[in-house]
C-alpha cells in the first residue's frame, strides 16, 4: 500500500509541473481528482484492514436478488 | 487527436485474439456445462460473433472515432457524456476484475504467502508502462505474446496427446438445455462481449474500413484456441473438471515424459500471466484514453498511473473469495455486462442509422 501511495505521489510530483507548464488545467484537475481518490482508497483500505464493502460481491448479490432464476441455471 | 499511432490489420487481429484468450482460459466460464463445455463455448463464440458484427459496424460507420466521440456525435453532448461515463466505469471495473482473477490465481497457485497488495502492484506496473507508450507498442507486444502463446500451447498439447481420453466427452449433450444455453451465454459474455473495449482501439487501424474482417478473424482465432483448450481440459480431466478452480492449469500437471519432463504447469502459468498482462494493458489504455477524451484533455498519458493504481486498489476489494468471484462470473456477469456490451453499442448504431450519421460535409 505504501508503494502504491508513493507511486501516486511521485507521479503527481512529475506530472504537475509538466501540466502547469502546458497550461493544461483540465488535465490537471482530472489528474488531481484521480490521485486524491487513489490516496483516499489507500487510506480507507489500509486503516480498515480490508473491512470494506466488496464491490463485485455487492453487485453479484444485487443482481441475484433482482433475477433469482440465475442461481439455478448458473450453478 | 490524442493518439497518433496506427496499427495494421494483422496487429489488430492478434490483439483481438490475445485479448480473448486472457483470463477466460484461466476460469473457463463454460465449465458449468461440464463435459459439454466445448459445445457451450462454441455457441458462445457464435453469440460473440454477433456482438462483434455490431462493434465492427460502428467502427466502419465512424472511421477514426472512438466510442467516446461516437457517443457525443450520436446522443448529443449531455446524454453522450453520460453514456461514455457509464462505459468508462465498466471498462475500469472490468480491468479491476481481470486483475482480481490474476491475483487469486497467483495467490492460490504460485505465491500463497505474498501479500495481495504486492502482487497487484507489481502486476499492474508493466501494464502502466506499456499503456503509457501508446497503441502501437501495445499492438507489437500483443503480436509477440500471441505467437509465444500459440507456441507454448502447441508444445504442451503435443506432450499431452497420449493422455487424451476421448471417452470423457461421452455421453454427449446430457446437460439440461437451460443450463447449456446459460453456459453458452456466460462464455459469450466472458470473454467475447468484453471485446467491446476494442471500440477504443480499432479506430486507430491504418485502414478502418477493414475493421469487420479484422475483428471477426481475431475473434475466430482466439475463440477456436479457447475451444481447443476447453476440449483438451475435458479430455484430460473428464468429470472432475468442474472440481478445479483453474482446470486448464491443473490439466497440464499431467505432463510426465519418463519422469524427466514434468511439472510443466509453470509454462501454462507464464502463458496465462502474459495474456492477462496484455488484456489489462488494453483495458487500462482504453480507460485512460476514454477519460482524456471525455474531459477533452490534450493527452491521456498522465491518467495512466493514477488509473492503474486505482484499478489495483479496486481489485483488492472486489470479492471476499475465489468462490464469490466464480459465482459473479457464472451468475451475475452476463446481466451486469449486458447494458455496456450490447445495449449501448446497438443503441448507438440504431440512433446513428435513424439520424443518418455521420453527416458528410
Amino acid at each position: 500500500m505504501a508503494l502504491m501511495a508513493l507511486t501516486l505521489i511521485f507521479s503527481a510530483l512529475i506530472e504537475f509541473p509538466r501540466m502547469i507548464a502546458r497550461k493544461a488545467w483540465k488535465e490537471l484537475s482530472v489528474f488531481s481528482v484521480l490521485t486524491i481518490l487513489g490516496l483516499i482508497l489507500i487510506f480507507l483500505i489500509s486503516f480498515s484492514n480490508y473491512d470494506v464493502p466488496f464491490i463485485g460481491s455487492s453487485i453479484a448479490r444485487l443482481i441475484q436478488g433482482m433475477f433469482p432464476f440465475i442461481k439455478h441455471v448458473g450453478q | 487527436m490524442i493518439e497518433k499511432g496506427k496499427i495494421s490489420e494483422v496487429q489488430a487481429t492478434f490483439m483481438v485474439a490475445g485479448f480473448i484468450f486472457g483470463s477466460a482460459v484461466l476460469i473457463t466460464p463454460a465449465g458449468i456445462a461440464g463435459r459439454d463445455a466445448w459445445f457451450a463455448e462454441t455457441l458462445g463464440l457464435i453469440e460473440g460473433m454477433g456482438f462483434a458484427l455490431a462493434y465492427a459496424q460502428l467502427v466502419q460507420r465512424f472511421p477514426g472515432k472512438t466510442l467516446m466521440e461516437i457517443n457525443e456525435e450520436v446522443f448529443g453532448k449531455v446524454f453522450g457524456f453520460m453514456m461514455s461515463l457509464f462505459f468508462l466505469v465498466y471498462l475500469f471495473h472490468l480491468n479491476s476484475m481481470i486483475d482480481t482473477n490474476y491475483l487469486d490465481f497467483i495467490k492460490l497457485t504460485i505465491l500463497p504467502a505474498t501479500p495481495a497488495a504486492i502482487v497487484v502492484f507489481f502486476g499492474v506496473l508493466p501494464c502502466i508502462y506499456t499503456a503509457k507508450r501508446g497503441v502501437e507498442v501495445i499492438a507489437r507486444v500483443g503480436q509477440i505474446l500471441f505467437i509465444m502463446l500459440v507456441l507454448f500451447i502447441s508444445v504442451l498439447t503435443m506432450l499431452l496427446v497420449t493422455k487424451l481420453d476421448f471417452s470423457n466427452l461421452k455421453p454427449f449433450l446430457t446437460t439440461p438445455l437451460p443450463k447449456l444455453l446459460w453456459a453458452a451465454h456466460v462464455s459469450g459474455n466472458f470473454p467475447f462481449l468484453e471485446t467491446v473495449s476494442f471500440l477504443m482501439i480499432l479506430p486507430f487501424m491504418a485502414n478502418p474500413k477493414k475493421a469487420k474482417p479484422t475483428f471477426l478473424s481475431g475473434l475466430a482465432i482466439g475463440g477456436v484456441i479457447l475451444i481447443l483448450i476447453v476440449t483438451r481440459t475435458t479430455l484430460l480431466l473428464g468429470d472432475s473438471t468442474p472440481m478445479y478452480v483453474y482446470p486448464a492449469f491443473h490439466s497440464t500437471r499431467l505432463v510426465n515424459l519418463g519422469n524427466v519432463l514434468s511439472r510443466l504447469e509453470v509454462i501454462t502459468a507464464i502463458s496465462f500471466l502474459m495474456m492477462g498482462f496484455f488484456k489489462m494493458t488494453v483495458l487500462l489504455y482504453g480507460t485512460s484514453l476514454g477519460c482524456a477524451q471525455l474531459f477533452r484533455c490534450q493527452s491521456y498519458q498522465p491518467f495512466v498511473i493514477p488509473l492503474g493504481i486505482l484499478t489495483a486498489l479496486i481489485s483488492l476489494v472486489n470479492f471476499h473469495s475465489v468462490s464469490e468471484n466464480l459465482t459473479f462470473i457464472n451468475q451475475a456477469y452476463p446481466l451486469y455486462a449486458l447494458p455496456f456490451g450490447i445495449i449501448l453499442p446497438v443503441l448507438a448504431l440504431t440512433v446513428a442509422g435513424i439520424r443518418k450519421l455521420p453527416r458528410k460535409g
